[in-house]
This record gives C-alpha cells, sequence and structure tokens, in this order.
C-alpha cells in the first residue's frame, strides 16, 4: 500500500484487514521501492499522484527490476484518470485502476483475485523447479548407472577372457545360438566368427550328449555340466570345454531359453589326467609290492587304509579303515601289537607315534599277535606326510614279513651257541688227527726204514767180508739188495715229506727268499759240487707271504732237479730268479737241460710221474711235492720248457713287497 | 780195573741194528766193550747198578718200548750221578723238534741212523774219536 496520504492508508487497511494477510505500508515511492527490493510482494496497491514521485514513476522503476517485472499492481486515483494517464498506467503493467472512493468489497475481491493469482503462480514455480531439481537428479543418476553398469559389462568380459570363458545362449525354439564375444580367442575363431557356427567343431562323439542335456535342461528347467572335445578353428588341435547350462523360464513358465558359460579347461583335464595317472601308478606300487603299506589320512591316525598286502596281514576285508583309534565305530579289536614282547597301548604303535612325534621311524620292528595265538614279525619305516606349512598331515606306513627272518635268526643265535662248542671238540680231534699223523710219519720213519738198514748192513757185510767166497754171481745178488734199499729208503724218505708238506701246518710269514735261496744253496753244496753245476742267483728276489719251510722245499727239489737232468758229460748251468706280476712273485729256476716235450709237462707234477726212469735216478715224488707246497701257499706250480734246449720252472706266490 | 777197556752202553730195540753197529764198531777199530739193552727200562735199571763205574758213553735211539729215549734222557739228568756221562743220541726220525728237545736235555751229539753199514762204520770211528774212546789206536 503505497498513500502519502495517512487516512488513505488506514483506510485501506481497514477494508484489507479481515483478508487476514501481511498489509505492509510505504508512505512515499522511495519507501515502496525500499521495501520491494527487501520483500516480496503479491501485489501492489499505489496511488498514482504522490508528492515528489508519483504512481507511474515508482511503477516505470519497479518493470525496471526483473524480478518484479510480473508483480500486479492496482493504481488507485482520487480523480478520474485521463485518457493519457490510464494508457500510461497500462502501458506499465497495471492490472487495474480504481478511483476513490473504492468500493470496499471490490478491492477485496480484487485484491482476492491477485493473492490467490500469486499464491498459484508461486506454487507452480516451486512444483517446477522440484520437478526440475528431481529430473536433474534422475538423470545424473542414470548417468551414474549406465557407467556402473558399461564398467561392470566390460568387467565380465575381460574376466570371461582370462578365464577363457564365454557366455552362450540358446534359443530353443528357434534353434539360433548366441555366443559372447570372448569364445573367438578360446576356440581360436576370427573376430568376425558368425555365432551360427560355434556347434560345429564340438567332437562328434560328445555332440548327442550333449544335445540330451539341453533338452534336459529344458524339460526340467535344470543345470547340467559336462565337459566336452572341441577342436580349435585356428590349429585343429582338440581342447577340453566345460560347459553349464540351464534352462531359463519365461514369464509364462515355459522354458525356451537354455544359457550358460563354456570354459578352456584343456590343462585342467591334463593335470587331473595326469594326476589319476599318478594316482593309478601309486596304486598299482602299493599293490604290487612285496610289502604292507599303511596310510594315515589324518593327524591322529584314526582313518588308515592300506594295500591288499596289509589287510591280508591284519586279517581284515580289504577297503576297512585299519586304525585301532578308530572313532566310527568299526575299530579292529582281533590282535595286539608287541615291541621287543612289550604290549603296545594304541597310541603307542609306530603310525601313532610317528604322527605324534613329527618324525621317521625306521627300521622298526614289531610282532602282531592274533587272538589265536599265532604272530607275525614286521620290520619297516614310517614317514609322516606334511602340509605345506610343515605340520603333519598323515603318515605312510611300509612293512615286510620277516617272521620267517626272525625264525632262522633265532635259529641261528642258538646255532651259533653250540657252534663254539662244536668247533672246540672239532678243533680238539684235529689236534688229535694231527698227532696220529705224526706218529705214523715218525713210525713210517723208523719202523720201515730199520729192516732196510738191516738188509743193506747186511749185505754190505756180506760183500766186504765174505765177498771172495760167495762168486761173482752172488757179489752181484748181494749189489742188487743194497741197491734194492737204497730206492727203497728214498721213496719212504720222499713220501715222508710229501706227507709233511701236504699235511703239516702252515704259518706264513714277510719271507726274504734271497735269504732263503742262500741257505738251500749252502744245503746243497755237495750235491751241486759233484755234478760239476754253474748256479747263478739273479738278486734281489724280493720277499713273498709264504712259509719258509715250504718254499726251501720247493727250491731245493728245483734245483736239485736242474742239476740233475742234463745230456752226459754235460754240466748243468742253473739260473733262479724272479719277478714281480702285481700282487703276486714268480720265483723260478731255469735250466739249460734235457727239457720236457709239451705231451709230458701236464703230467710232471703228478705223483710217482719219471720222465725218463731208466736214464735218471729218482722217486718221482719231488715235483709232487713241489706243486703242493705251491698250493698250500695259495699259490701255483708250472713250467715252461721245449726238448733239448732246456726248462724253467716256477712257482707264484702272495708277493710281501707292501707288507712291513 | 784201568787195563778194563772202556764200556759203551747202547739202548737200542732194534737187535739187527744192535749187532751191525757192534761190527761197526770192531771195523772202526773202536777198542770198546758194547753193552746192549732193549729198551728204557733195562737202560735205566743197566745204569743203577753201574753208579760207581758208568760207562764212558751212552748211544741212545728215542724210540723205544716202556720208556723212550727222552724219558732216560730226563732220568738221567735228574740223576745226581751222571752230571758228566756223555749221551749220544741215535736216531733214525731226524726231526727237528727231537734235536731241539734232545739237546735242552743235555745230549752230547744227536746223529741219525745211516743207511749204509760202510756209513756206520764212519760214524763210529768219529764218534769214538770225538770222545776218545779209539784205544786200541792209543795202545798201538
Amino acid at each position: 500500500m503505497v498513500d502519502d496520504a495517512e487516512g488513505n492508508l488506514l483506510a485501506l487497511e481497514s477494508i484489507l484487514g479481515e483478508l487476514g494477510e501481511v498489509l505492509v505500508r510505504a508512505r512515499s515511492g522511495q519507501a515502496a521501492l525500499a521495501a520491494l527490493l527487501e520483500q516480496e510482494f503479491a501485489l501492489v496497491l499505489l496511488d498514482a499522484r504522490m508528492p515528489d514521485m508519483d504512481g507511474y514513476e515508482v511503477a516505470r522503476l519497479i518493470r525496471q527490476q526483473r524480478r518484479l517485472k510480473d508483480l500486479p499492481i492496482i493504481f488507485i486515483s482520487a480523480f478520474n484518470p485521463e485518457a493519457r494517464d490510464l494508457e500510461r498506467a497500462y502501458e506499465l503493467g497495471a492490472v487495474d485502476f480504481l478511483i476513490k472512493p473504492v468500493s470496499a468489497g471490490a478491492l477485496r475481491t480484487k485484491v482476492r483475485v491477485f493473492l490467490e493469482l500469486y499464491r498459484s503462480r508461486t506454487d507452480l514455480a516451486r512444483r517446477v523447479a522440484e520437478r526440475t531439481a528431481e529430473l536433474e537428479k534422475e538423470v545424473v543418476e542414470r548417468r551414474l548407472t549406465e557407467a556402473a553398469l558399461r564398467e561392470s559389462q566390460d568387467l565380465v568380459r575381460s574376466s570371461l577372457g582370462a578365464a577363457r570363458m564365454f557366455a552362450w545362449e540358446l534359443n530353443v525354439e528357434t534353434g539360433q545360438a548366441h555366443v559372447s564375444e570372448g569364445i573367438a580367442p578360446v576356440i581360436g575363431a576370427p573376430s568376425d566368427f558368425p555365432e551360427s557356427r560355434a556347434w560345429e567343431n564340438v567332437h562328434p562323439d560328445d555332440v548327442g550328449e550333449l544335445r540330451a542335456l539341453i533338452a534336459k535342461a529344458v524339460s526340467e528347467a535344470g543345470m547340467f555340466m559336462r565337459r566336452l572335445r572341441y577342436r580349435r578353428f585356428d590349429t585343429g588341435e582338440w581342447i577340453w570345454l566345460e560347459a553349464r547350462g540351464q534352462g531359463m523360464r519365461d514369464a509364462d513358465g515355459k522354458v525356451r531359453r537354455v544359457v550358460g558359460l563354456a570354459m578352456d579347461v584343456t590343462e585342467r583335464e591334463r593335470v587331473e589326467r595326469a594326476l589319476r595317472a599318478r594316482t593309478e601308478e601309486v596304486i598299482a606300487i602299493m599293490e604290487s609290492a612285496p610289502a604292507i603299506i599303511w596310510v594315515a589320512q589324518d593327524p591322529e591316525g584314526r582313518s588308515i587304509v592300506g594295500n591288499r598286502a596289509s589287510y591280508e596281514v591284519l586279517r581284515m576285508k580289504p577297503g576297512l579303515n585299519a586304525s585301532v583309534t578308530a572313532t566310527d565305530g568299526g575299530a579292529p579289536t582281533h590282535f595286539r601289537i608287541y615291541e621287543n614282547g612289550k604290549l603296545l597301548a594304541p597310541d603307542e604303535y609306530a603310525i601313532q607315534r610317528s604322527l605324534r612325534e613329527g618324525r621317521d621311524l625306521r627300521n622298526y620292528e614289531e610282532r602282531i599277535v592274533y587272538e589265536d595265538g599265532s604272530f607275525v614279525d614286521l620290520l619297516g619305516n614310517v614317514v609322516p606326510l606334511r602340509n605345506p606349512d610343515g605340520s603333519v598331515r598323515g603318515a605312510v606306513a611300509a612293512f615286510v614279513d620277516v617272521t620267517h627272518l626272525k625264525a632262522v635268526e633265532a635259529e641261528i643265535r642258538a646255532l651259533n651257541a653250540s657252534l663254539e662248542e662244536k668247533v672246540r671238540e672239532r678243533t680238539a680231534q684235529m689236534s688229535e688227527a694231527l698227532r696220529e699223523l705224526e706218529t705214523f710219519s715218525y713210525t713210517i720213519a723208523h719202523d720201515l726204514r730199520s729192516p732196510l738198514r738191516t738188509m743193506r748192513g747186511f749185505s754190505e757185510i756180506l760183500l766186504e767180508d765174505f765177498g771172495r767166497q760167495l762168486g761173482a754171481e752172488g757179489r752181484d745178488a748181494a749189489l742188487r739188495i743194497v741197491e734194492g734199499t737204497k730206492r727203497m729208503d728214498a721213496l719212504t724218505n720222499d713220501l715222508l715229506e710229501y706227507a709233511r708238506v701236504a699235511q703239516a701246518p702252515v704259518a706264513f710269514e714277510a719271507l726274504d727268499l734271497d735269504a732263503v735261496a742262500t741257505e738251500v744253496l749252502r744245503g746243497l753244496e755237495e750235491e751241486i759240487r759233484s755234478s760239476s753245476a754253474w748256479v747263478e742267483v739273479v738278486r734281489p728276489l724280493g720277499r713273498a707271504l709264504a712259509n719258509r719251510m715250504l718254499v726251501s722245499r720247493v727250491l731245493g727239489n728245483l734245483l736239485s732237479n736242474a742239476c740233475k737232468f742234463v745230456e752226459p758229460g754235460q754240466k748243468p748251468y742253473v739260473v733262479v730268479g724272479a719277478e714281480k706280476d702285481g700282487g703276486k712273485v714268480r720265483l723260478w729256476v731255469r735250466d739249460r737241460g734235457i727239457g720236457i716235450e709239451p705231451r709230458h709237462q701236464s703230467k710232471l707234477f703228478g705223483m710217482f710221474e719219471r720222465l725218463e726212469p731208466g736214464r735218471f735216478p729218482g722217486t718221482g715224488i719231488g715235483l709232487a711235492i713241489v706243486r703242493k707246497a705251491a698250493e698250500r701257499m695259495g699259490g701255483r706250480a708250472g713250467v715252461e720248457s721245449e726238448p733239448g734246449k732246456g726248462s724253467r720252472f716256477w712257482i707264484e706266490l702272495q708277493s710281501a713287497e707292501e707288507l712291513p | 780195573m784201568t787195563d778194563l777197556p772202556p764200556r759203551i752202553l747202547m739202548v737200542e730195540d732194534d737187535a739187527d741194528f744192535a749187532l751191525l753197529a757192534r761190527h761197526a764198531l770192531s771195523r772202526a777199530e773202536v777198542a770198546a766193550s758194547l753193552d746192549v739193552v732193549g729198551n728204557g727200562e733195562e737202560a735205566v735199571s743197566y745204569l743203577e747198578r753201574a753208579k760207581v763205574e758208568p760207562p764212558a758213553l751212552v748211544l741212545l735211539d728215542l724210540k723205544l718200548p716202556k720208556l723212550s729215549g727222552v724219558d732216560v734222557l730226563r732220568w738221567i739228568r735228574a740223576e745226581g750221578n751222571f752230571q758228566n756221562l756223555r749221551v749220544v743220541v741215535l736216531t733214525s726220525s731226524g726231526q727237528d723238534c727231537d734235536r731241539e728237545e734232545v739237546a735242552k736235555l743235555g745230549a752230547a751229539d744227536y746223529r741219525v741212523k745211516p743207511a749204509g753199514f760202510r756209513e756206520l762204520v764212519a760214524l763210529m770211528r768219529e764218534i769214538a774219536d770225538r770222545w776218545g774212546l779209539s784205544l786200541k789206536q792209543s795202545l798201538q
């Protein structure tokens, strides 16, 4: 309400007061403009004539304000306005022009109309603003949703790609298939690969099964999963696909589509096949090994299975749980286990101990005793199985049945105990035999030679004291008796010698062969001189692990032979030497004598073998003694010879050069 | 007494050899009388009786019935009166172990019975020479 007259303002207030609206008064144009800038108004009642600034001027200034250009203004004038004033007022957007005195009812009605108009306009604006805000919010949200969707689709696509997986959909009614773009790398197809060909490369043997599964998924709205072979488009290799499918119900409850995923499981299939192969091998090993094998499948040993042999030894049906601490109620109770004769509690059994202590048990011996009193002795190892973190998850035990061995072992122990006694007895018997042998030899030497001595002695007395009375024939007969006794004496002597070499106990020493040779040559001095022999020793002969008496005898016999077997009138030439060959030493005696024909060489070392009995004296025992002596020292004897040129006799002995 | 020839005791179970030895001693011109006993026990009883005038020499075989030569030797060594009695072992075996044992028991010599008569004569002469029994020679 803009009026310069207080009375007019009061009058307006009284008329409009009953409307119950907020009335603001202004006594000048300036005051009105100030109020309009501060507050919002539904209607301005403006006095046309006012000092300083009239109503028209105020209206013009109001219209200049953008915010106020639609503000309804009702001019009030005390005078009938001129046409020019009216025109001006309406130009300025006045909505009415009232003349005083103003009808109270008309004024109230008009004001009420404008108020409602204002009210409805501001309400609309608010609602528009609200709706706009809502729409804007919706737009933002939709954009976010779309982005999220795109993102998640990307994620799905890349996940499928990484998993070598693709999605598929089959419309059962049209037979049309859709596959996700991820199929291309999986089956080695180009990116513009037509979806309809996706089924072509399923292995013919798998097609029927796949069709049946799809049909079932349709009829039952169910799910399936199946591995099938599939040939790659690019390389032609067969790969394994794992296809999963699900029949999808439409709104009407009918299944028209089957959707699913397919993934490349070639590597997994390969690994699983390899694993199956290893498993089969392990089972074959367990079943074929001649051993009793148990596997504890848990850290407490409450579940134990084994191979056939293990069930046989436990007298149980194959496949049952063999654990005596089984909690499933089937724990076997028909045997007990003993270790070193001590009955074990179930938690002391080898497997339980290995599990609890987390260590190997090696060469563990136990005895299973059955209800009927029979038993089996087992020997074996237990090894714990571990989780990746090192904790024990189970154990493997492998045993062998040593019942028989243990029995034999016990027998051997018993035998050993009696063996010592037997050895003592046997030693005594042998000593006795040796004594008898010595007595026998002595008897031969003494009793056999005595009559010979008598025969020869008295024959010689006959020859010397009664030679003349005997005559030529008698002397010849007596001479033959003397010669016979001589040969008999030599034979007796050599036989005695052979018996001694063959049976006397032999002690070995690191023998200095040079010293032995010197000693032997001294003993043969007379024989060598009488045969005019030349004997040479190629020193050093070295040392042999041998018996002094036997080597002396061998060397003496060989030297004596070398001096004896020469053509008449020839002087024997003899060389003694030795050569080392690895761990052996070969002692040899070489002569330039008559030599031996090859066919005789092998017989030479036999008993009573004589080369030319008429030409050379001898008993045929000397070389037999040589061979026997060599054998008794763990060596051998031999000869290399050529008739007319000479022989080389040798014996091979253990060398003692490395010994101190 | 001094004009009596020295005595030699022969302990020998082989009567033939004893006879040969007697011939040999005679051939070797040894001026000693030979007494022969056939086993160890007789040898011991002979020596028991001859304590006052023991023989100049004992020719002892080792292998003897009843009491062996080694046992006789041992008895002689244990007997105080025969500390200086000369014993020559005359055996047929010639085994080394005997030789050592006999030497330990104080035998003066150890000889193997020769196979020939000529060798036996030589042996008897050698023994007589060695122990100063060739009285025939010294008398001449």
